[in-house]
């Protein structure tokens, strides 16, 4: 049977990887200072050098996620543009959290890292 | 902190609303700043973020117990959508209701009877013994059986006795003549005071009764039973013992609630310890480990070894001459065929609930094909299969939890009813009512209800084929497979029934059998008139001349009555159920008179003129005369015993011995048989004799009335008693009285049976209709061609005939095998299924068939009455 989830990317078993760098990433936004949703987003695109392009129908629910695990709080105040914004704030567990996931990224960014360099040396199993 | 989310969501979702609209501004600010137009700004924007509105969606979701909220929508979509069919969700709920119901209730009864065990330890080692044919058995002979077999912990001994009571509340009471181990063998013990001593021999019987709990509390209670005595045919009785309260004992006849159990022997009228008075019924516990096949085994053999050595007591064709069947006790306290005909009653409930279920999803099938359209849209709209059969799994849910509350309240009126069913006479059926078990019953039938007719009537119709269905199209060439399905379920539907009308058509035939058969005498305008003058004023003290004088006497008195055209008296009348048997042999079988056994034919005292009363035949010979008196006796004998003594020889002028008479006796006629015994059973050998001879202590007077007998019965008591004021009557009814009767269970079983048929057809009847309504309205379109094209209406009616009784022939067939079946499996609970089985069959069938036919034919004809042009545009 066929049928559709509709999850926050639209399920994929790549762009899974994704959600969870997507919080990752918000975490580490925050860390700078707060910041409501629209600037979060453009800072996330302009530190990658537009590599990442943040898909922004995914970012309020994950802000929502966040905001339910205490990872982040979040109150109403004023934008730059002096028009009223929702600004998000990371909150102690959420600077443990970003810890948790920088600490988990950069493992596995390692641990493929290897696999790949392994990859263009013999193929011989050693024993 | 989700909870707090959930109340607060409305909130929620104006702020993200809020949000939404800040980041879209925020971001056409953006758009403008690198120089897009205004107009472009916004749509760049918009595009990017994507639908605000799925994202308050995703988000809100987020925020709620999703699927809490999908059922509870699904819920209340699922009620709309059956309030607005309201014919069928009565329909559906009703048949249910009925099913469950019915179901439910013979189940409570079940449990009640058989399932839950007697209130005695170890209830699974209480059994019964059973001599047979007679079922009773004597002191001395129950005394071996424990002395020569092992396998019994205790037998003990039980007997009926109706005497006069006398208590301090009053008179009467239920009385039990009991061993001295009776109580200790059901496990049971005195509460006050103490049991008593008995040793089975009438000179030591001491005076002295048990009382049981309840009516103890009623004399006042307490644990003092001092100098508390009750009176017993005018005797004085000490209270030694009293049960404990709870204790129940229940059974048939003596044993349906006691109130006092006296010592066996203690009646003086009745001899104990003689081998050959076999009065006495038989109460045994089996030791450990012993199971009953083994007992009949040993009990068996403990027979064999008694017939050896008293071969004139339990030799031959005597009463002993089988070995004893066990039963286990429970199957004697709620009588021998009760087990089974609740099973029987279980397995119709069975089939009328699948035949509710068939038709249910029938009606569902029909029912969701109309919908089509509906599911369509939503299927488009993104639901999938899944969520379709959830839905329709709730629909289905709401209409069998409807079903099963309506149902359980059809059960407690059932259950109601059988309770108060006289004729039921099942002791433990009090027990029952709607328990914690019969509802997790109904639960359980209700949940495999659910899971049949939606799996049932749900497979296509969830993966539409959008494109038509959405279009309307695709009803005229709708699924064969869906079409078959629903013919499938009607025939089944059809042979089911048959079945069952098939069963109560047999039981509505054995009753009537029962009570038209040719009986041997005329029973109608038959009054029965039992008196008993023992110890009255008309015969202080036994004597012979005095008693025959009297029943003479009354005899002519009753005669002078107006409306009273012959009068006669009998120790038994016939359908009494009297076995009165004594030694027996006749100068055709000499050899048998070396060794007289207690043996068939039954003897009956008689007055003369007896036989033209009761509307015997005469066959050869002469009636007695007054003139017939001891000195050379003389008998009757019937065709029966004439053939068996002297087979192709007129029995007139033979010489028969009984032990009766002690002596021989000269046969001076042969009469026609009669059911002396009772309705079912066959006339057996019968031996008539003067009662001037032995005149018995209780007589039954037959009177001949003109008319109705009823009116007449205070006429003959009124009568009776004017010379002997105490005498005591008995047995006071009309013969059909006693006819209906006999036949009182076996009323109750058709009459239920009945119900059952007539539910089960009215429900295949409505089935084959709603089926064929719309079957009909599929092909209107066809029907439209046809009349255009030249077919007559009559013509099309008729090929609607052909083509669906097909399978309503089918399945007729099919149920006229399995009742055949099903009929025999039944035979021994159905009288006369030989002679009636075929008019019942065919006439089922007929029952069947052309109620089936006209609902056929109904909707063909509105079909083709339609107009042809409206048919033809029609979808």
């Amino acid at each position: 049977m066929f049928y559709r989830r509709y999850e926050l990317a639209r399920s994929n078993k790549e762009q899974e990887l994704l959600l969870g760098t997507l919080d990752m990433l918000i975490l580490r936004t925050l860390q700078l200072g707060p910041a409501h949703g629209h600037t979060i987003a453009h800072v996330i695109e302009h530190t990658s050098d537009e590599v990442l392009q943040v898909e922004q129908g995914s970012l309020y629910p994950a802000l929502h996620r966040l905001e339910d695990r205490g990872w982040v709080s979040s109150s109403w105040g004023l934008s730059e543009n002096n028009r009223r914004a929702r600004f998000y704030k990371l909150t102690r567990a959420g600077r443990k959290q970003l810890t948790v996931e920088t600490n988990r990224w950069q493992s596995m960014v390692q641990a493929i890292g290897s696999v790949l360099s392994h990859a263009g040396k013999s193929r011989e199993v050693r024993g | 902190m989700r909870l707090s989310r959930y109340f607060l969501r409305r909130r929620w979702d104006e702020e993200r609303a809020g949000e939404i609209k800040a980041h879209l501004a925020h971001e056409i600010d953006d758009n403008l700043e690198r120089g897009m137009t205004a107009e472009e700004a916004r749509r760049h924007a918009y595009i990017r973020l994507g639908n605000p509105a799925r994202i308050r969606e995703q988000i809100w979701t987020m925020n709620s117990f999703s699927g809490l909220e999908t059922f509870a929508r699904d819920l209340r979509y699922a009620c709309r959508q059956l309030a607005r069919s309201r014919w069928f969700t009565l329909t559906a709920i009703l048949t249910l209701g009925v099913g469950i119901g019915s179901i439910a209730a013979i189940f409570a009864a079940l449990d009640a009877v058989t399932l839950e065990p007697l209130p005695f330890p170890q209830p699974d080692r209480l059994v019964a013994i059973r001599t047979v044919p007679n079922d009773t058995a004597s002191i001395p002979t129950i005394q071996d059986w424990q002395r020569r077999s092992s396998s019994f912990q205790s037998i003990a001994a039980y007997r009926n006795w109706s005497p006069e009571v006398h208590t301090p509340l009053g008179s009467g009471g239920r009385v039990i003549e009991i061993s001295q181990n009776f109580l200790s063998t059901l496990g049971t013990s005195v509460e006050v005071g103490q049991d008593f001593v008995q040793t089975g021999n009438e000179r030591d019987c001491l005076q002295q009764v048990v009382l049981s709990g309840r009516l103890w509390k009623q004399f006042g209670g307490g644990a003092d039973l001092a100098g508390t005595t009750i009176e017993l045919d005018r005797r004085t009785f000490r209270v030694a013992g009293v049960l404990p309260v709870v204790q129940t004992i229940e059974g048939p006849y003596a044993l349906n609630h006691p109130d006092i159990f006296v010592p066996i022997g203690c009646d003086p009228n009745v001899r104990v310890a003689e081998r050959g008075d076999t009065d006495f019924l038989v109460l045994g516990r089996l030791r450990q480990g012993i199971s009953i096949g083994a007992a009949t085994a040993d009990i068996a053999h403990a027979a064999a070894t008694l017939q050896k050595d008293y071969p004139h007591m339990y030799g031959g064709t005597g009463i002993y001459g089988r070995p004893p069947k066990i039963l286990p006790w429970l199957t004697v306290v709620t009588g021998t065929s009760t087990g089974p005909s609740l099973l029987v009653a279980f397995g119709a409930c069975g089939l009328l609930l699948l035949i509710a279920c068939a038709n249910l999803a029938n009606l569902m099938l029909a029912r969701n094909v109309r919908r089509r359209h509906e599911f369509a849209v939503r299927a488009t709209l993104g639901a999938n299969a899944r969520q379709l059969l959830r839905q329709v799994l709730i629909e289905n849910a709401i209409l069998v939890i409807a079903g099963s509350l309506t149902g359980v309240l059809l059960a407690n009126g059932v259950i109601r009813l059988l309770r108060e069913a006289r004729a039921l006479r099942v002791p433990r059926l009090d027990h029952a009512y709607v328990s914690v078990p019969v509802l997790l019953f109904v639960v359980s039938v209700a949940c495999m209800v659910v899971i049949f007719v939606t799996f049932l009537s749900a497979r296509r119709t969830l993966r539409p084929a959008l494109l038509r269905d959405l279009a309307g199209h695709g009803r005229a060439s709708e699924g064969g497979s869906l079409r078959r399905t629903g013919r499938i379920l009607v025939a089944a539907q059809i042979a089911v029934s048959t079945v069952l009308v098939a069963c109560a058509s047999w039981m509505v035939a054995s009753v009537y059998t029962l009570l038209h058969q040719p009986l041997g005498f005329s029973p109608d305008n038959l009054l029965m008139v039992g008196v008993d003058i023992q110890h009255s004023s008309a015969l202080p003290a036994y004597n012979a001349v005095q008693a025959a004088s009297f029943y003479r006497a009354t005899v002519d008195a009753l005669g002078y009555l107006p409306g009273i055209t012959s009068v006669a008296a009998t120790k038994n009348p016939p359908l009494g159920s009297a076995i009165n048997q004594y030694d027996f042999c006749s100068d055709g079988h000499l050899d048998q008179c070396a060794n007289p056994t207690v043996i068939a034919p039954d003897s009956y005292d008689i007055t003369s003129g007896y036989f033209n009363t009761v509307g015997q035949s005469l066959l050869k010979g002469r009636d007695f005369t007054d003139a017939d008196n001891a000195g050379s006796p003389v008998v009757i004998v019937n065709q029966v015993l004439a053939e068996r003594e002297w087979p192709g020889m007129s029995a007139i002028g033979h010489r028969i011995r009984t032990g009766e008479l002690n002596g021989w006796a000269t046969v001076v006629g042969v009469v026609g048989n009669v059911r002396s015994y009772s309705l079912e059973a066959a006339p057996g050998p019968d031996l008539y004799l003067p009662m001037t001879y032995a005149p018995p202590t209780h007589m039954v007077f037959l009177l001949r009335t003109a008319g109705d007998p009823s009116p007449y019965m205070e006429m003959v008591r009124r009568l009776i008693q004017s010379q002997h004021r105490d005498l005591l009557f008995y047995h006071l009814r009309t013969m059909r009285q006693e006819m209906n009767s006999e036949v009182e269970l076996r009323s109750f079983l058709m009459q239920v049976a009945a119900v059952f048929g007539v539910l089960s057809l009215a429900l295949s009847i409505l089935g084959v209709y709603g089926l064929l309504a719309y079957e009909v309205s599929l092909r209107r379109k066809e029907v439209g061609i046809r009349i255009a094209l030249g077919s007559s209406r009559p013509e099309i009616v008729r090929l609607v005939l052909r083509q669906e009784s097909r399978w309503v022939l089918a399945g007729a067939a099919i149920g006229l095998i399995a009742a055949t079946v099903s009929g025999y499996a039944l035979r021994s609970q159905i009288y006369g299924v030989r002679e009636n089985s075929l008019t019942v069959l065919g006439a089922s069938l007929v029952l069947l068939m052309i109620p089936a036919l006209i609902a056929i034919a109904v909707p063909a004809r509105q079909v083709a009455h339609s107009d042809s042009l409206l048919a033809l545009r029609t979808e």
